[in-house]
C-alpha cells in the first residue's frame, strides 16, 4: 500500500484481498472484495469475479458516455499518515490493515477516536441480507425481523441497485452501506423477483452500523480497542473437551499467555492479580459459553464489557473448577 | 496477512482471473500493488501509469490489493 492514495483507492482495509473495477477518473464501478467471520474467502469466488468483469465492463462503458468525475481530494497514503511516520521502524511492506492502524492510531493520539469509527463496511447481514457466494446479488436468506425482512425482501430475490448504485457484489453492497449514515437511515433497493423489477426501502434504525461481536470478530481493528482481557490462548477441540468433561457445544480455551509485554502489560498483570494462570482452561467468561473462536472471544470482551465492572471467569485448573473475578480495566 | 492456504487460494484465483481478463477482450488494465507477471495480461505496479493507460484506451482499471 506504500504510496497508494487511500482516498481514491478506497476499500475495506481490514481485508487481505480486494479488487476495484474503476474508471481512470477515480470512479469505482465495482468492488470485488469482502469476507465474513467464517473465512477470509467466504465471499471470493471465480464466478463472482467473472460477473464483475463482464457486467462491470458494461457499467464502465455506460459511465464513460457521461462521466461524472469525483471531486479531487488531496492524496493520502498510509506511509504519510502521522501515526505511521512516528513508528520507530517503518514496515518493509505496508499491508492493507496498516491503513486502519494508522487512521485509528492518529484519531486515538488526538483523543478523537470513537468506537463507532470502527464500524466500517457493514456486513449485509446487519440489514438482514445473506448473499450467495457466487451470484453475490442473490439473496439466500433474510434475517427474521430485520430491515430487509420488513422491506419484504425474500430468498431468491436478486439485488440490482442499492442507494441508487448498481450492485454486482458483496463488496458493492458493503460500499453503499459504508457510505450510509449511522443514524436512522432509509436506503432504496431495486431488485428482481421472478423476472419483474421491484422497489423497496430498507429502513434502518439508529445504531444499525454497530456489528455484533461475531460479525466484528475477524477484523484486526478490534485489537487496539479497550477493554482488553489481558489473556488468550487456543480453543480446545472436541476430544480435549470430552477428556475434561466439558459440554461439546461449549466454547473453552486453554490460556496460552497473559499479556506481559508492551504497552498492554497492565492487562496481563490484572489477569494474574485476579488469579488466572497460563494453562488454565477457561470454560466461561461472564457466563458466556457460546463463543465460536478466540477472535469471537476477543471481540466479545471488547464490545460488551464495561470498564470499572468485574467479570466472572470460570476455569478448570488441573481438572478442578475455580472461579475468579476479573476487573475490567479501561 | 492470509495464512498459507489462503495465500495459495488467492494466487490460484488471481491466475484464473488473469486468464478471464484476457478472454474478456478488451481486457481491463490490471494494476497490482505488489506486482505480478502473468502472460498476456498487462500488469502494472504503478497505479498512475495504469490510470493513464486506461484513460488513453477507454478501458477500465482492475486495481488489485492484497
Amino acid at each position: 500500500m506504500k504510496g497508494v492514495d487511500v482516498r481514491t483507492f478506497h476499500f475495506d482495509f481490514d481485508l487481505t484481498f480486494a479488487a476495484l473495477l474503476m474508471h481512470p477518473d477515480g470512479t469505482i464501478h465495482h468492488t470485488y472484495a469482502g469476507r465474513d467471520w467464517t473465512d477470509p474467502q467466504s465471499h471470493l469466488s471465480v464466478g463472482a469475479f467473472v460477473d464483475v468483469l463482464r457486467r462491470g465492463r458494461l457499467d464502465h462503458d455506460a459511465y464513460a458516455k457521461s462521466p461524472r468525475p469525483p471531486k479531487r481530494q488531496k492524496p493520502l497514503s498510509v506511509d504519510q499518515m502521522p501515526w505511521m511516520k512516528r513508528r520507530p521502524k517503518q514496515p518493509d511492506c505496508y499491508h492493507c490493515h496498516n491503513v486502519n492502524d494508522a487512521r485509528f492510531g492518529d484519531a486515538r493520539d488526538r483523543g478523537t477516536f470513537k468506537r463507532r469509527d470502527a464500524w466500517t463496511w457493514p456486513d449485509p447481514v446487519q440489514v438482514g441480507l445473506r448473499l450467495d457466494k457466487t451470484i453475490q446479488t442473490s439473496v439466500v436468506e433474510v434475517v427474521k425481523g430485520s430491515a430487509a425482512a420488513k422491506a419484504g425482501l425474500q430468498p431468491g430475490d436478486r439485488l440490482r441497485t442499492l442507494g441508487g448504485a448498481s450492485v454486482l457484489t458483496f463488496g458493492d453492497v458493503q460500499r453503499v452501506l459504508d457510505a450510509s449514515a449511522a443514524g436512522a437511515e432509509t436506503i432504496p433497493v431495486v431488485f428482481l423477483r421472478d423476472g419483474a423489477t421491484k422497489n423497496a426501502r430498507l429502513r434502518l434504525a439508529k445504531g444499525w452500523k454497530q456489528p455484533t461481536p461475531l460479525v466484528f470478530s475477524w477484523r484486526s481493528t478490534k485489537w487496539p480497542m479497550a477493554p482488553k482481557p489481558g489473556f488468550g490462548g487456543r480453543p480446545l477441540d472436541a476430544a480435549q473437551k470430552r477428556k475434561l468433561g466439558i459440554d461439546k457445544s461449549h466454547f473453552a480455551f486453554r490460556i496460552g499467555y497473559l499479556v506481559t509485554w508492551g504497552e498492554n502489560a497492565y492487562t496481563g498483570r490484572n489477569a494474574a492479580k485476579a488469579g488466572l494462570r497460563k494453562g488454565d482452561v477457561v470454560v466461561s467468561v461472564g457466563g458466556k459459553t457460546d463463543l465460536t473462536s478466540m477472535n469471537h472471544f476477543h471481540a466479545w470482551f471488547r464490545l460488551t464489557q464495561k470498564p470499572g465492572s468485574t467479570v466472572v471467569v470460570k476455569v478448570l485448573r488441573n481438572g478442578k473448577p475455580k472461579t475468579f473475578k476479573l476487573s475490567v480495566l479501561k | 496477512m492470509p495464512n498459507r492456504s489462503s495465500a495459495t487460494a488467492i494466487l490460484v484465483l488471481l491466475v484464473l482471473v488473469a486468464g478471464l481478463a484476457v478472454w474478456l477482450e478488451p481486457a481491463p488494465v490490471i494494476a497490482d500493488d505488489e506486482g505480478a507477471e502473468i502472460a498476456g495480461v498487462e500488469w502494472l505496479t504503478d497505479l498512475d501509469v495504469a490510470r493513464a493507460k486506461a484513460r488513453e484506451s477507454g478501458r477500465p482499471i482492475l486495481a488489485v490489493f492484497r
